[in-house]
């Protein structure tokens, strides 16, 4: 096992042409990480830049408003996903079609609920973002959409897997009390994983505020959009600034997910 | 049934699915069943009949097929072969919305219980009648039980002793109060025949004892027919008229309690050449 590990890692280097020498920064560089480092801890708390329009807002309220809309692009998306992921999920689950008669229908449905959900997977949200931007320009749908696909993927297949792996035993007593298959999932499985797929829902609204924010590198007015202009204007003052601010609701997101979990399922 | 019944019938002539059960009088009866799981024969061709309020206690070596002749009786397996009855009706022969109202009528303790540990015990006692209404209503009665509803269970829960529990969450009952539970959602399916497995299993002897008075008197005061699989043959015989011993899948004998003498104990649970001990 390591050692197939270890061939896989010298094959790859040699292919991609790694070389350790390439770890060090180019001369340039050290120059920038070092300024870009002197910041972390001295955010700008005011504009910096020159190249910053005059009628910009502050740059505190204009970060707020950034982290703003990137927690509402995230909650679209995760919305949009849940959506999606709920009936997917449900389809490409064995424990959905076992309680039912399973014959070739069955069958299809569960492979053409599989295959969505990989061909959903397999591209990555920014990819989904450049195929949306050109189709439907530079408005939010385009952003909520991207998100919400390879999000929507995703979760269907966890929930189908937290939903096949959940314990049978109760519902197996409901089908011989006489339930349906219907109540038998709903309130017989579904229950024993649902503490589960909450949970990872909220990891996965973490990921896409993550997402959110690198989303407005395209344009897109989220954290990342600030963040790039910071960048392009050697800004790092303000750069960090918006950084920060990611920092911050991700760790409010886990604490909320957490005061959550505890008050129910503890 | 009141005489000695050696291993099972073989060659019984089945009526047509679907027929008019052959005697009256039984809640519940299989006919001829064989059932196989994971490609063994685990019963050979069983015969049993329950009649209404009688209680009768199951009893046998393990693997002997005392959870399968019980799960058999509940209608909750699709026999290789034989015929299974409740009230009357030919479970097998009917469609899926009969069965399940058929199913509903026999209440089953199991061996592990089978609640689900994340709701409250009133939404596992609500589970009980699920057998007679659809998705929404059961949703329904798990998530806004009404005034009527939780007061019919509190009488349950209080007849069974865990009536001050009814809004814990199932998982942090005991294994003792979880199996009060289990035997309230059962009594709230409203049944006719009552089937618990190794419902002293995990208790110690004192507590046992307590369990199986327990069932004996919810039954008898409503008049349900009881079947309890039990490994405990002092038990067994002290509170039981009538009990089914069973062997390697064949009946081993069926008779009332009294004519039972040690040697059938003894023989129903030596160890044959070839028997594996689980
Ligand atoms: N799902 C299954 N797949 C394969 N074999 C099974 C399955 N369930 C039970 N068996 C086998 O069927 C036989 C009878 O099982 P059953 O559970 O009915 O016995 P039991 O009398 O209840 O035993 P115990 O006293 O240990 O509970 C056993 O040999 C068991 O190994
Ligand atoms: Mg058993």
């Amino acid at each position: 096992m390591l050692a197939a590990l270890a061939a896989a890692a010298a094959v790859s280097a040699f292919a991609l042409g790694l070389s350790p020498g390439q770890l060090l920064p180019a001369p340039g560089g050290v120059e920038l990480l070092r300024a870009f480092a002197a910041r972390a801890f001295t955010p700008a708390l005011a504009w910096e830049s020159d190249l910053v329009p005059p009628d910009a807002g502050p740059l505190l309220v204009s970060v707020a408003a950034a982290a703003l809309r990137t927690v509402l692009f995230a909650l679209g998306g995760m919305s949009l996903a849940l959506a999606l992921a709920v009936p997917l999920g449900l389809l490409s689950s064995a424990s959905f079609w076992s309680q039912r008669q399973s014959g070739p229908l069955a069958a299809v449905a569960l492979g053409a609920a599989r295959a969505v959900i990989a061909g959903l997977r397999s591209v990555h949200e920014l990819l989904w973002a450049v195929v949306f931007l050109a189709a439907f320009g530079l408005t939010p749908l385009s952003a909520v959409v991207a998100l919400a696909l390879p999000y929507g993927g995703t979760l269907a297949k966890i929930f189908a897997e937290m939903l096949d792996e959940a314990p049978r035993d109760a519902g197996e007593a409901l089908r011989a009390l006489g339930a349906a298959p219907s109540q038998v999932l709903a309130l017989g499985i579904a229950p024993r994983a649902l503490a589960d797929m909450g949970a990872y829902t909220f990891y996965r609204f973490e990921c896409a505020l993550r997402s959110s924010a690198v989303l407005g590198f395209f344009g897109f007015e989220t954290l990342g959009y600030g963040l790039r202009q910071a960048f392009y204007n050697l800004a790092y003052g303000e750069l960090w600034t918006h950084l920060w601010a990611l920092v911050l609701l991700v760790v409010a997101i886990e604490r909320w997910s957490g005061a959550l979990r505890r008050r129910f399922v503890a | 049934m009141h005489e000695l019944t050696p291993g099972a019938s073989a060659g019984v002539v089945l009526p047509r699915r679907g027929a008019v059960e052959p005697r009256g009088g039984a809640v519940a009866r299989l006919d001829g069943v064989t059932v196989s799981l994971g490609g063994k024969v685990v019963l050979h061709g069983l015969d049993l009949i329950v009649r209404a309020g009688e209680a009768v206690a199951l009893v046998g070596p393990s693997g002997a097929g005392k959870t399968t002749a019980l799960r058999a009786l509940g209608a909750a397996l699709a026999p290789d072969r034989g015929r299974v009855w409740i009230e009357g009706q030919d479970v097998l022969a009917l469609g899926s919305k009969e069965r399940r109202r058929a199913r509903s009528r026999v209440g089953f303790v199991h061996q592990q219980l089978a609640l689900v540990p994340q709701l409250r015990v009133h939404q596992n006692v609500a589970a009980g009648r699920f057998g007679r209404v659809g998705l929404l209503s059961s949703l329904r009665a798990t998530l806004f039980p009404s005034r009527r509803e939780l007061i019919e269970m509190h009488t349950l829960t209080e007849q069974v002793g865990v009536a001050e529990l009814l809004f814990r969450r199932t998982d942090t009952l005991s294994g003792g109060q979880q199996q009060r539970v289990a035997i309230a959602r059962a009594l709230y399916q409203e049944p006719v025949l009552l089937l618990a497995d190794e419902p002293v299993a995990s208790v110690d002897p004192e507590r046992a004892r307590a369990v199986v008075e327990l069932l004996l008197a919810l039954c008898r005061e409503r008049g349900l027919a009881l079947v309890v699989s039990l490994h405990d043959l002092d038990l067994a015989r002290e509170h039981f008229d009538r009990l089914v011993g069973l062997r390697g899948g064949h009946l081993a004998f069926d008779a009332p309690a009294h004519n039972l003498a040690d040697d059938h104990f003894a023989r129903l649970y030596e160890l044959e050449r070839g028997d594996t001990i689980p």
